[in-house]
């Protein structure tokens, strides 16, 4: 029987929206192969039980629990996950192109000798191989991993599941796993950390279904606010391109495009952003794209399913507007 | 102090960049360096300013790099190093780079700073591959480095916020914007580093590729876009999406 390993994230007891679909992705592929186990591994500080229920599918589920975890450590998770994946003997590894997985893939391909497909989208089975598909250039060019090697590392972007659709049965069964002894591993005992969490209560905007983006055309952070409004109203979350986030309007956590975050929400809709190819790039996997721009030419209607052409700060006070209406908040 | 700052050359993105009968053609695209390096080499000549250090540039590839490394010294490296060769994927760039810095006359790394990834790729591998094969602790995506006493205080970004993270050298860092902003190079500083050599390296990595890309086309980004006429068509497309 073939086993795939999942390297599964959460925080506070809550399986990642984004890394739960990585596992579903997994299932799907573990169906298509037919003789195939899913195997899931997750860190977690002390006290966090019950991930296995928010899981779809069976398989098993190995939990390895250190207070340290309180704080993302890809470095402690390393050896436990290659730990897992050897007894288990898992020739094929998936996990989320997260700050963790970027790291995690790369550290476990080279100890593993295997081949790596980084931030991949659309994994499938493709001649009885798994494959998946890479973007390059900033988004312009797309390619087709292909791993020459018996074991794989995939690393998927978030929110790109081909088939993140559909439903399995059961749930895995848990497993408990110790952390390994690392004695003299190099600068380990001489590691600490502790989070600060500089983005207020906005979280994550990589797990967000709804984002409202502002841009240069927002005028300056005054004009943000009515972009947090709306994102309340619709239980969304503000983006901003690279010019407000430069402007210093909005920090760079919310960045969206090349030097920013890759999102890929149901719904997004960019305020005053011009549309620049560096953008885009970071918003390919989004479903429906809709503008607001004052400038009827601006690129940004060239790549959007909807747009209308208008000043942000007239048009943005009637939406909210009209959404209470619709949503019976007035 | 020996920090190890490696760079690469990557095409401006906002150039264009065609895919021509599956492969990428870069003639009409100007090279520059990658702009996380810039984030790199600009960390590595302050942390040499404030704290004393000598800084190898380092770049692995074709003579495309020659360009990135006189940037490099511009900047304020002290040394720059070519591994020539080809690329490949992050793995043997990975390789080559191990090879190139064994050899440094400087001595072995107390820090070696490379950009959380490059533009032309969007991997972000090379960086903690490169760590494995050092035998270093990664930290990545660094916006705020202080070192004291062989001891770096670090702040990363993730996604949840940034993470204060405190190590013993040496260390791999990748650098994210923010963490600095890199220094405009001025005449005198680039006639000056053009006087500088650039070492050539020789790096012979005999091993396969084992991530190959393939059937590259060009991605369109355009969509169909309905144009709307109204405010209230707005309210109504989000309500039935959201």
């Amino acid at each position: 029987m073939r086993k795939f390993l999942v390297v599964l994230e959460q925080r506070e007891g809550v399986v990642l929206s984004r890394s739960a679909e990585v596992w579903k992705d997994a299932q799907r592929i573990a169906c298509e192969c037919g003789d195939a186990e899913v195997v899931g591994v997750v860190a977690v500080p002390a006290g966090i039980n019950g991930l296995e229920s928010q899981l779809e599918g069976n398989g098993r589920l190995f939990v390895v629990e250190d207070e340290r975890f309180a704080s993302p450590r890809p470095d402690l998770l390393l050896d436990a996950v290659e730990g897992v994946l050897l007894k288990v003997d898992a020739e094929c590894v998936f996990m989320l192109h997260s700050s963790s997985g970027a790291d995690l893939g790369p550290e476990l391909a080279v100890r593993l000798e295997a081949g790596l497909a980084s931030d991949a989208l659309d994994l499938r089975m493709e001649d009885g191989e798994i494959v998946a598909d890479a973007l390059l250039y900033a988004g312009g060019v797309r390619g087709r991993y292909r791993l020459e090697t018996l074991r794989k590392i995939f690393t998927l972007r978030p929110g790109s599941g081909a088939g993140a659709g559909g439903s399995f049965e059961g749930n895995p069964i848990v497993e408990a796993v110790s952390l390994p002894e690392q004695p003299g591993v190099s600068g380990m005992l001489g590691v600490l950390v502790e989070e600060l969490v500089a983005h207020g209560e906005a979280g994550d905007i990589g797990e967000a279904e709804i984002i409202l983006a502002g841009g240069r055309g927002m005028g300056g952070p005054e004009g943000f606010s009515m972009l947090e409004s709306i994102a309340v109203l619709l239980g969304g979350r503000v983006g901003a391109s690279r010019s407000a986030v430069d402007e210093g309007w909005r920090p760079h956590a919310e960045q969206i495009g090349q030097t920013g975050r890759t999102v890929a929400p149901r719904l997004y809709i960019a305020c005053g952003i011009s549309g620049a190819v560096q953008h885009l790039a970071g918003i390919g996997g989004a479903g429906t794209i809709v503008a607001l721009n004052s400038d009827p030419d601006a690129p940004i209607f060239a790549a959007a399913d909807y747009g209308l052409v208008g000043d942000v700060h007239e048009v943005l006070p009637r939406l909210q507007d009209l959404l209470e209406e619709r949503m019976g908040k007035k | 102090m020996h920090i190890v700052v490696c760079c690469t050359a990557v095409p401006d993105t906002a150039s264009r960049i065609d895919v021509v009968d599956g492969v990428v053609d870069l003639s009409r695209a100007s090279m520059v360096m990658n702009p996380y390096d810039e984030y790199a080499v600009e960390e590595a000549v302050r942390l040499k300013e404030c704290c004393g250090a000598t800084v190898s540039a380092v770049a692995v590839g074709g003579a495309e790099h020659k360009d990135v490394l006189r940037k490099a010294l511009a900047m304020g490296a002290d040394e720059a190093f070519l591994g020539e060769g080809q690329s490949g994927d992050a793995y043997l760039v990975a390789m080559s780079l191990a090879r190139v810095i064994a050899t440094l006359p400087a001595g072995k790394p107390d820090i070696v700073l490379c950009g959380k990834l490059s533009v032309q790729s969007g991997r972000g591998a090379v960086g903690a591959m490169l760590a494995e094969m050092l035998g270093l602790r990664v930290i990545s995506r660094v916006v705020q480095v202080d070192v004291v006493d062989g001891r770096a205080r670090l702040e990363r970004e993730i996604e949840t916020g940034r993470q204060r993270v405190e190590a013993d050298l040496p260390l791999l860092l990748t650098a994210e914007k923010g963490l600095n902003v890199p220094r405009k190079t001025n005449i005198k500083a680039v006639m000056l580093a053009k006087k500088k050599p650039i070492h050539a390296v020789t790096v012979s990595v005999a091993e396969a590729q084992r991530t190959v890309v393939d059937r590259l086309t060009s991605v369109d980004r355009r969509r169909n876009c309905r144009m709307l006429a109204s405010v209230e068509d707005v309210a109504a497309t989000i309500m039935s999406h959201a």
